[in-house]
């Protein structure tokens, strides 16, 4: 009884084919799944310490009022409390503007010079800032 | 009685004529009437000689009156030639007279050129009457010429320097209007605002009520499609797109403009295979990019309040090389963040576009109609000077 042998391969081979595109899950993004999620993700902040302010970081998100004015931000950090920052600013054509100067840090506050102070959490490779005018977060960048 | 007395008047009457008639007939042998005409010209000077006399001075004064006529008549002459023709043909006869009279009065004799002086005379005096009158027109009217040409240069002067003043006022409002917006601009530039990690931010005042650009974030905006397969349905996104809108959200009535870019190589499906496909039906190495362009949008529902808006936005969509009008529902509305947020949707067929729907062997086939949709963020910014 039974197919015999060569049959029973075609009967495997043609399930196989008919079967292999069921493999495949479906990819339909929903509708309200559509926009660019905005980083709500959880980073597994921690109250940020001077260690974590050192090296290169550039901005990955800014929100809040600033960034009707700012697409990009970049941040050298000195363990000896200096700094350098760059700000490309929105515009036609957009503009750089740098400055330099002096960090501090107290408790979770991280001042610039004279600047409103700002809320710092910090993961390994990721910086996170709350101000009055929107919350940036920045993350490591390499030096080439 | 009456016929008595006219018998009487009629007697008294012939009785004073005899009485007439006798009384001259008695008198008119001792009358002699002589005609003393010849008798009393041979008695004084010889008139000849005093006409003679008073020809030759008349004819001295003639040639004076001439020679300094002459020269009045070449100066008025050519003044008057350049005024009117008839003038200068009444110098012309005037002249020729004045030629005919001085050589009459000195060839011909002395009756003829008596009375031809006397004729000749008066027609210079009246043609001399006429000179004058002639040159007081032409002097008033060179006067008069003169006068309006001076206020003519006056009111001109005038109205050149009531244009310059003009001028010079449109330009100062001008100039004021520009320092005034420059100011303005220069306040709402340097207006500080708290600074946001030592950057001193501009103003971040925004007005949904402003015809303005609005640049397509791309890290923040995606555009897809959505299609139906016998085997699977699936979406097929780019994270890729750019482009700018220019309008104003509260009044899109007065104008959209602006594109949409997407790279037709950027769609992805999430399954090699699949993509690999898209791209060769889309012809995506042919027509490298998709581009939409807007043209018009109907508002069904605008909310400055909440700075939100719906409707229908109308434009061209070009895909795998060809154009077509295509009308896309979506809403928006402005963020936290200040960025304009897009949502939209359209249902379209591939054919329209001369593409061909993948089928495979007949088993895999997907729909000609797909569903395109956008997620889109843009970054407000104002218009350059110039734009509109």
């Amino acid at each position: 009884m039974g197919l015999p042998l060569h049959n029973s391969r075609w009967a495997v081979g043609l399930l196989a084919i008919l079967m292999a595109p069921a493999c495949i899950a479906p990819s339909v993004l929903e509708a309200e799944n559509r926009a660019v999620e905005l980083s709500t993700a959880n980073y597994g902040w921690r109250p940020a310490t001077i260690d974590d302010l050192q090296g290169l970081f550039g901005s990955k998100e800014i929100t809040g009022s600033a960034a009707t004015a700012l697409t990009k931000l970049y941040y050298w950090f000195e363990s000896d409390g200096s700094y350098t920052g760059a700000a490309l600013f929105a515009g036609s054509p957009p503009r750089f503007e740098t400055l330099s100067g002096t960090w501090t840090l107290e408790a979770e506050t991280l001042i610039l010079d004279n600047s409103e102070p700002a809320t710092l959490s910090a993961t390994d490779e990721a910086l996170r800032l709350r101000g009055a005018e929107g919350e940036v977060i920045l993350v490591r960048e390499q030096v080439q | 009685m009456k016929k008595s007395l006219q018998v009487i008047g009629g007697a008294a009457l012939l009785l004073w004529t005899l009485t007439g008639l006798m009384a001259w007939k008695s008198t008119s042998d001792q009358i002699h009437i002589t005609i003393a005409e010849e008798e009393s010209a041979t008695q004084g000077p010889n008139p000849i000689a005093l006409l003679t006399d008073q020809v030759g001075t008349l004819q001295e004064d003639l040639r004076g009156l001439t020679s300094a006529l002459s020269e009045n008549f070449e100066l008025l002459g050519t003044a008057l030639d350049a005024q009117t023709g008839g003038d200068g043909a009444l110098l012309d006869s005037m002249r020729a007279d004045l030629a005919s009279l001085a050589l009459n009065s000195a060839g011909e004799g002395q009756t003829r050129a008596t009375a031809a002086l006397d004729q000749r005379l008066a027609r210079v005096e009246g043609l001399l009457q006429q000179v004058l009158a002639a040159n007081e027109d032409a002097a008033e009217r060179e006067r008069l010429a003169t006068r309006f040409a001076e206020q003519e240069r006056i009111r001109e002067a005038a109205r050149r320097k009531e244009d310059a003043r003009l001028a010079a006022a449109r330009t100062e409002q001008e100039l004021a209007r520009q320092e005034t917006q420059a100011a303005t601009d220069a306040v709402q530039a340097e207006k500080p605002r708290r600074g946001f990690l030592s950057f001193q931010l501009p103003s971040d005042d925004f007005t949904f009520d402003q015809r303005q650009r609005f640049g397509v974030i791309t890290s923040l905006s995606r555009v897809g499609f959505d299609a139906k397969s016998t085997l699977h349905d699936f979406t097929g996104v780019s994270e890729k797109a750019k482009g700018q809108i220019i309008v104003n959200l509260a009044h899109p009535e007065y104008g959209i403009e602006g594109e949409l870019r997407v790279p037709a190589a950027s769609l992805d499906t999430a399954l090699e295979g699949r993509d690999e496909e898209m791209h060769r039906v889309l012809g995506v190495e042919r027509f490298s990019e998709m581009t939409f362009v807007p043209t018009s949008f109907e508002a069904t529902r605008i909310d400055p309040e909440a700075q939100e808006f719906e409707g229908t936005i109308h434009g061209d969509m070009t895909l795998h090389g060809k154009t077509r009008k295509v009308a896309m529902k979506m809403k928006g509305s402005i963020d936290a963040s200040r960025r304009l947020v897009v949502d939209g949707e359209m249902a379209l067929k591939m054919s329209d576009f001369g593409i061909k729907p993948p089928n495979k062997l007949g088993m895999i086939k997907v729909e000609d109609e797909v569903r395109v949709w956008i997620s889109l963020r843009a970054r407000p910014s104002a218009l350059a000077t110039g734009e509109n």
